[in-house]
């Protein structure tokens, strides 16, 4: 799964810390090596702050939606 | 500020940056009254009972980010551009409650709890004064009507079963400056308040906010050449990614003419404030405080008046890069910029500063620009800048400079030092400071936890931008402020007169 979280200057104001601290957090908690990239621009300025995960945009993001996003889309863990 | 984003400081931030973005492309007359309703669209947010009264908040907080009172204002936003527009500073007080976004908390302030167990003993209704506790329902009960508030019971009952209430707005203001009237209504004593900005980050309805400069800014920007000083806590702020130079950068495509670094006034105040700490202590006084941060300097000048002599003379950093400026190019607008709230009070006592933005009103300028900080080349700049200077802006930072340039000044003079750092700690210290505990001290002073960088106007969680500032300090080309060439070569030009106080 590739996770892309904008840190464009509108994205920063509006949180996109969070989101990432909220990824490493989760990530780390459950033992997950997910591909998570800083970019700086996902066009979404106005829905700030915008992630983008397997080329799907979400925006504004919430750093829960985000975690839930993350959870649905992992292979179950049976 | 705290760690999360929270709704409220997106909201204010949303209003800023629309602001700044119609300000910038000179639509903001024509376009203003459309503002509320595309910032809170049809059907509302759920904020409130209803979208009408969002919309009606919005319009609130227009008029603040316009630099205006929110209230005693006409509710066409068009009329009160023009109004900001022919203000050089923003009207009245900096810290401002919006009325009927105030949500009017309960003034009850002891009830009882499901944890109440309507023991045997009955505490609680022994202790009373008022007789105002009875059993109702197995459980204790308080008549409002008999309350007198004064908690007697919730330190009597074994169960912690009764709860103490308070408004988060007044819980957070140290010095009681907020307070309910009779209508539950939030009302700050203007006298008594100390522009923290504390109560702005507690409300949950965000029914405080603070004044903006951001359209006055944006004036200077266009008719005046305008230079901007960036306060130590800069770095960082628009996340770890983009370095202090893309910052610079930045200014200089808002149209800045320049930028320099607070640091270079801090290095001033600290080099000078180390003569005076020499100078003074002991032999004249038994403690030396700092005066750089408005708000603890206000705290002492209202409730420690046996305190108010024992202050450093020095203006604060913001003050002494203005004078150094203002010197060199008495034409130029010099707008600080920086993680406080409190600055923008300090400043309109001082003519050299014209405006103050928060770094979170510079982030909605740069938003309202369409400017995006990561993609941006890094500035070209040159200044000769201090360690010490640097890291200014964190707790413990003033102790280190003052430290730093005593040892290269009078090496064997030694000195106790203590910091204090959020208003709760400043004034536990300024009262031991009264009661003569502290002998041969320096005394540090931040109204901030964690000091400059936890302030209400800052964009990252202060303790990610300690390290970075630590970083950047780390990378200056000398150590010390006295050291600094720069610095000195100001204080020999212009005289060290201005740069004091008294």
């Amino acid at each position: 799964m590739k996770i892309k979280i904008c840190i464009g200057t509108p994205c920063h104001l509006m949180g996109a810390q969070n989101l990432i601290s909220a990824v490493e957090r989760y990530q780390q908690k459950n033992d997950l090596n997910l591909d998570i990239e800083a970019v700086s621009c996902l066009d979404q300025c106005e829905e700030a702050p915008a992630v983008e995960i397997d080329g799907q945009i979400h925006a504004p993001a919430t750093p829960q939606e985000l975690i839930d996003l993350i959870a649905n889309s992992l292979p179950s863990q049976n | 500020m705290s760690q999360e984003v929270s709704g409220i400081t997106k909201l204010r931030r949303k209003v800023f940056s629309k602001v700044a973005k119609l300000a910038l492309n000179n639509t903001i007359k024509d376009k203003i009254n459309d503002l509320p309703k595309e910032i809170i669209p049809e059907g509302g947010l759920g904020y409130r009972c209803c979208v009408h009264k969002e919309r009606a908040i919005v319009n609130d907080r227009i008029k603040s980010a316009l630099g205006l009172n929110p209230e005693h204002q006409d509710d066409n936003l068009s009329a009160a551009v023009d109004k900001a527009w022919s203000l050089d500073q923003s009207e009245g007080p900096v810290v401002d409650i919006l009325d009927i976004a105030c949500d009017r908390c309960p003034l009850d302030k002891y009830r009882v709890s499901d944890a109440c167990r309507n023991c045997v003993d009955h505490s609680c209704i022994n202790v009373c004064p008022q007789d105002a506790i009875v059993t109702v329902q197995n459980k204790a009960y308080i008549d409002q009507e008999k309350c007198i508030e004064c908690g007697l019971c919730e330190q009597a009952c074994p169960y912690n079963a009764i709860l103490e209430l308070s408004r988060p707005c007044e819980s957070a203001c140290e010095v009681e400056a907020i307070k309910a009237n009779s209508d539950r209504q939030a009302h700050i004593d203007q006298d008594k308040c100390l522009s923290c900005g504390s109560c702005i980050e507690s409300c949950p309805f965000g029914a405080i906010t603070y004044k903006s400069q951001i359209l006055q800014t944006i004036k200077f920007l266009e008719k005046e050449e305008a230079i901007a000083v960036l306060a130590p806590s800069f770095v960082g702020q628009f996340g770890p990614e983009v370095t202090p130079l893309q910052i610079k950068q930045g200014l200089k495509e808002l149209g800045f003419v320049d930028s320099y670094e607070v640091a270079l006034g801090a290095d001033i105040v600290a080099s000078e404030e180390t003569k005076e700490l020499i100078a003074k202590v002991p032999k004249e006084q038994e403690y030396l405080t700092t005066s750089c941060c408005p708000s603890f300097l206000k705290l002492i000048n209202q409730q420690f008046p046996n305190v108010k002599d024992n202050t450093s003379s020095l203006v604060s950093p913001m003050v002494a890069i203005a004078k150094g400026l203002k010197y060199k190019y008495p034409d130029r607008k010099i707008i600080f910029i920086g993680p406080c709230i409190a600055k923008k009070e300090e400043a309109l006592n001082y003519e050299v500063i014209d405006t103050v933005l928060t770094f979170e009103e510079l982030g909605s300028i740069f938003v309202g620009a369409g400017i995006n900080l990561v993609d941006l080349e890094e500035y070209n700049s040159k200044g000769l800048i201090s360690d010490a200077g640097r890291t200014f802006g964190r707790s413990g930072g003033l102790v280190k400079a003052v430290k730093g340039s005593l040892e290269k000044i009078d090496p064997d003079k030694e000195i106790n030092t203590i910091q204090a750092e959020g208003l709760k700690d400043c004034i536990k210290t300024l009262n031991l400071a009264q009661a003569g505990q502290y002998s041969n001290y320096f005394i540090e002073g931040m109204g901030c936890s964690g000091g400059c960088i936890g302030g209400p106007g800052t964009l990252m969680d202060s303790k990610k931008t300690r390290n970075q500032i630590n970083q950047f300090g780390s990378q200056a080309e000398i150590r010390e402020a006295v050291d600094n060439k720069k610095a000195q070569k100001l204080l020999t030009k212009i005289g060290e007169k201005p740069f004091h106080r008294f």
